[in-house]
């Protein structure tokens, strides 16, 4: 059933070897984005991801944050989406299109934010438990799968309510709770790839731990941590909004989509615009982050290359 | 022989698979016939067309990729090219069988094997399900696992006993052709011979006309009637046993003899066909074979040889043989 | 069998200790006088030293932790600030609905996806497929409390088809149950989908279809018996996700059960029923979490083969 495989005993010099792997590491970008740009679905989510990012980072230029999107005007308030509010305002006349653009900067900066940390955090744990092993391995592993057994959102929700709901420890919630996660990823990797070839030459040549670390794992680790990052972003927004939905996230009137959802709920008979569109803010954002990670993972897995 | 109508026949087959970047021509005009009770072996080396041949006549071909383009495929003078999935259901595994390559995949983990067994029987006999277990223990039996064992799982059987249980599933309803495809190239030396000599016993017993799939001449001189080696999609060389064995004429079938250890004569070297097979999405001009032939001349890049027949049975593709070409084998084994 | 069952009972016990130390940890942070919470504003210093010595709250944490452990293997999780009553008796008053909660996401959940996947994946690329796949991407990416204030405005504001709150009938249980089974219908169905297509192009897929006894049964018996392992691998990990949006979506539909619960002793900073009720969730999805092993054996005979 398989296509029949067109060379059989095909063997590579040693010389040969090399130039390959030259020429594979040179072009590992390039051929991400060659994989990338074949993918109908990763190329709509990147381009909805840069101008979400677009419209994030020059929220300020768009609408005032102070005057257009916290301050109450009593004289607009509830209006139906019109020329003037495109999607209309909410019980405080406040534009709603204004605070989904604000919000739109708090969901990429919780998501970018609570990324970096448990990347970080989690990388680096992941890493050095895979290729020190043994016992630091396996506790480090035992404690990882407790922090797994709890469900990520009752984990979060833990943290903010012994902590507080505020923005800070919303991201700091967040973050820890996907920790297990890329230490995991980072395990697996670097257990793939310690005892190969070039780290054994690195060893003997004497690099130390940390730079062997930093030097030859991490930077082979890159293409599953992009894949995970995108997905772990994605439910990132999930989460927050979730909890500022519940009051245990980012506080009103900070325009937090899932907070204007927990105010917009008590319109929403009458005025259902006020829970429509900041939900659709939600699912375009994660929904194009998801794209990005499937396409990420179609072109970045070797085992599903041709 | 001439007269009789063959078990199964085989006439001008073309098989493609098209997929976006290129055509591969994967089986190219392959014609052969195969009376009751005889066995045909198909030899040549991994990627020349066997297997796709194979799956064409189950037709079973993975659609897409593949496409049967043209050619005839009789069973009994029937042509059953244009037949239906639904008729051809009728077929699989009651007329036709397959004996797969790879035993350790090719049985489903997690159904037992005496499952696995009745599953036919049941789908191509009128027998209660009761029958078609004893049926079951019965082939589990005739191939040398003891019955009781139907009620284990795949995992619980060893490489040489799987691909035993493989044949019990392909020879529970006496099927009239029986293709194996590589039956042996996975198992131990040893066990490969048992499960051989426990095949030729099996089709004698039953009459079935017989194709062996293999890139073992060896095993081929054991059990097979006639040979056909198949070199880039094409039966280049085809004949009787002794026809070929004894007087081959191709130069790629007295390559494939020349990388045959010779035990008679144990201090000369191996002599390997150079270079690889040619990539079936670009096929060279002439001769598929002219680029690692060492007779090859510069007629051999332009010209396509015809079938030459030096007997009523065998046939040779090779320009060598025939006239005005000026092509000329001397100096190797080829008488 | 029984041993394989005991083997992974025994396994969990660890991972329930640690996973209430954690919690207990996190809870411990809680800024406040627990005696404080109890005796209210106007208690004295010395009754609320009392009521601390009383309670054992001067000692330190590892003593506490223990403490409660022990408890906790009495069928204890402390007293409620707020009434007084035993915290596994406000549990246990709620745990039926949350289940019953759960249940029919998952149940709904794994009827429209498997069927989905499974489609999608015998007809790859097909209309079908593209629109069962965007429609998955979009059920992941959906906030399931969205979807359940999308479906309340729909259903029962507007169309006044469904009760929009409260439990009791068979009516109250849907929306809830859809929306909370939404984004986790949307990953089986892609797990579906994906481990389908790989299991159709397995040798053995071949070797049935050799048999002649057609593509109906090669799919539902060769392919599906394989199948399942994936699948419900997804779907119990999916659990814990879904009884994480309980806590969510109970208060969406104002669902009487242990989420619901959980979000006000939160607002009340009633923190023994905080950390009663998560580890009660926690303890829950170990539990779906060991009898998905338990499934796997019955579906794998290569696992089963190990514990017999």
């Amino acid at each position: 059933m398989k296509k029949e495989s067109k060379k059989n005993d095909f063997q590579l010099s040693p010389e040969e070897m090399e130039i390959l792997k030259k020429y594979k590491k040179r072009s590992f970008l390039a051929e991400t984005w060659r994989g990338l740009r074949k993918n109908k679905g990763a190329v709509i989510g990147l381009i909805i991801i840069a101008l979400i990012a677009f419209v994030a980072i020059f929220a300020d230029l768009l609408y005032d944050y102070e005057e257009v999107v916290i301050m109450p005007d009593y004289s607009a308030t509830l209006m139906s989406p019109s020329l003037e509010h495109p999607l209309g305002t909410d019980e405080f006349g406040r534009d709603v299109l204004a605070r989904i653009v604000h919000g739109a900067r708090l969901s990429m900066e919780i998501a970018l934010l609570s990324t970096a940390f448990s990347l970080s955090v989690g990388g680096i744990i992941g890493a050095y438990s895979g290729y020190l092993g043994g016992k630091f391995d396996a506790i480090v592993m035992r404690i990882m799968d407790i922090f797994l057994a709890i469900p990520n959102m009752l984990l979060a929700l833990a943290i903010v309510a012994a902590l507080g709901p505020n923005l800070f420890n919303l991201i700091l919630a967040i973050a820890i709770s996907d920790v297990p996660r890329f230490a995991r990823i980072l395990r697996s990797t670097v257990l793939s790839i310690k005892d190969s070839e070039y780290i054994e030459a690195s060893k003997a040549a004497g690099a130390r731990t940390t730079t062997i670390v930093f030097r030859e794992i991490i930077p082979n680790c890159i293409a599953p941590i992009i894949v995970q990052a995108s997905i772990v972003m994605a439910a990132a927004i999930i989460i927050a909004a979730s909890l500022s939905f519940i009051g245990l996230g980012v506080q009103p009137p900070a325009p937090e989509w899932g907070a204007m959802l927990s105010s917009g709920r008590s319109y929403m008979r009458e005025y259902n615009y006020l829970v429509l569109f900041p939900g659709l803010a939600i699912v375009i954002t994660v929904l194009a982050f998801n794209l990005l990670g499937d396409g990420l993972r179609d072109a970045l897995d070797p085992r599903l290359k041709r | 022989m001439a007269h009789e109508i063959p078990e199964l026949k085989v006439e001008n087959l073309v098989v493609e698979y098209v997929t976006e970047d290129a055509v591969v021509h994967a089986v190219n005009d392959v014609s052969f016939e195969v009376p009751k009770g005889s066995t045909m072996g198909l030899v040549g080396e991994t990627g020349a067309g066997k297997t796709t041949t194979a799956l064409s006549i189950m037709k079973l071909l993975p659609d897409p990729p593949a496409k049967l383009v043209s050619g005839k495929i009789e069973f009994a003078g029937e042509d059953i090219v244009p037949y239906s999935e639904k008729q051809m259901d009728a077929l699989r595994g009651s007329t036709v069988s397959m004996v797969f390559q790879d035993p350790m995949t090719s049985l489903n983990p997690v159904l037992t094997v005496g499952d696995q067994i009745a599953e036919v029987i049941r789908r191509h006999q009128r027998v209660s399900k009761l029958e078609a277990r004893t049926k079951a223990k019965e082939m589990l039996e005739l191939v040398g696992i003891s019955g009781d064992r139907a009620g284990e799982y795949p995992h619980q059987f060893s490489g040489g006993m799987k691909q035993r249980v493989i044949i019990a599933i392909a020879l529970a309803c006496n099927p009239k052709i029986l293709i194996a495809d590589e039956p042996t190239t996975a198992l131990d030396v040893t066990i490969q011979a048992q499960v051989l000599s426990m095949m030729r016993d099996i089709k004698q017993k039953f009459d079935t006309a017989m194709i062996l799939i293999t890139h073992d001449l060896g095993v081929v001189a054991d059990i097979c009637d006639t040979v056909a080696i198949m070199y880039a999609g094409r039966i280049i060389e085809y004949g009787k046993i002794e026809e070929i064995f004894d007087d081959f004429k191709h130069p790629y079938t007295e390559g494939l003899f020349g990388s045959l250890p010779n035990l008679q004569k144990r201090h000369e070297k191996l002599k390997p066909i150079k270079g690889l097979m040619p990539d079936p999405s670009d096929l060279p001009t002439g001769c598929y074979f002219h680029p690692r032939c060492k007779y090859a001349t510069a007629e051999c890049a332009k010209r396509q040889p015809k079938k030459t027949y030096l007997s009523d049975t065998h046939y040779v593709e090779c320009l060598a043989y025939e006239e005005g070409t000026g092509v000329k084998i001397e100096g190797g084994d080829i008488k | 069998m029984h041993r394989y069952i005991l083997k992974r009972l025994v396994q969990l016990i660890p991972v329930i200790l640690g996973v209430v130390l954690i919690i207990f940890l996190i809870m411990d942070l809680t800024p406040g006088d627990p005696a404080r919470m109890v005796l209210g504003n106007m208690a004295s210093e010395e009754a609320i030293a009392a009521f601390r010595e009383e309670q054992g709250l001067n000692d330190p944490l590892p003593i506490r932790y223990l403490r409660y452990v022990f408890d906790m293997l009495r069928g204890s999780l402390g007293t409620s600030y707020r009434s007084s009553r035993p915290v596994i008796d406000e549990l246990l008053a709620r745990f039926p609905a949350t289940m019953q909660l759960a249940s029919a996401s998952i149940i709904f959940a794994l009827v429209i996806s498997v069927p989905i996947g499974i489609v999608s994946a015998l007809k790859q690329n097909s209309l079908f497929d593209t629109v069962g796949m965007v429609a998955a991407l979009l059920g992941i990416a959906m906030p399931a409390f969205w979807l359940g204030l999308i479906l309340i405005i729909s259903f029962s504001l507007k169309l006044d088809w469904l009760p929009s709150s409260g439990s009791g009938s068979f009516k109250h249980l849907i929306l809830p149950a859809v929306a909370n089974g939404v984004s986790c219908a949307a990953n089986i169905a892609r797990i579906t989908r994906s481990s389908m297509l790989e299991i159709i192009r397995q040798d053995y897929i071949r070797t049935a279809k050799s048999k002649g006894i057609g593509k109906m049964k090669v799919v539902l018996k060769h392919a599906m018996g394989n199948c399942w392992i994936p699948v419900i691998t997804v779907a119990g990990l999916q659990f814990g996700t879904m009884l994480g949006g309980t806590v969510i979506i109970e208060n969406v539909f104002a669902w009487n059960g242990v989420g619901d619960f959980l979000l006000k002793s939160i607002s009340a900073k009633d923190t023994p029923c905080v950390l009663g009720g998560i580890v009660m969730f926690t303890v829950v999805f170990s539990v779906v979490n060991l009898l998905v092993d338990i499934v796997y054996a019955f579906i794998d005979p290569r696992i089963k083969a190990q514990y017999q």
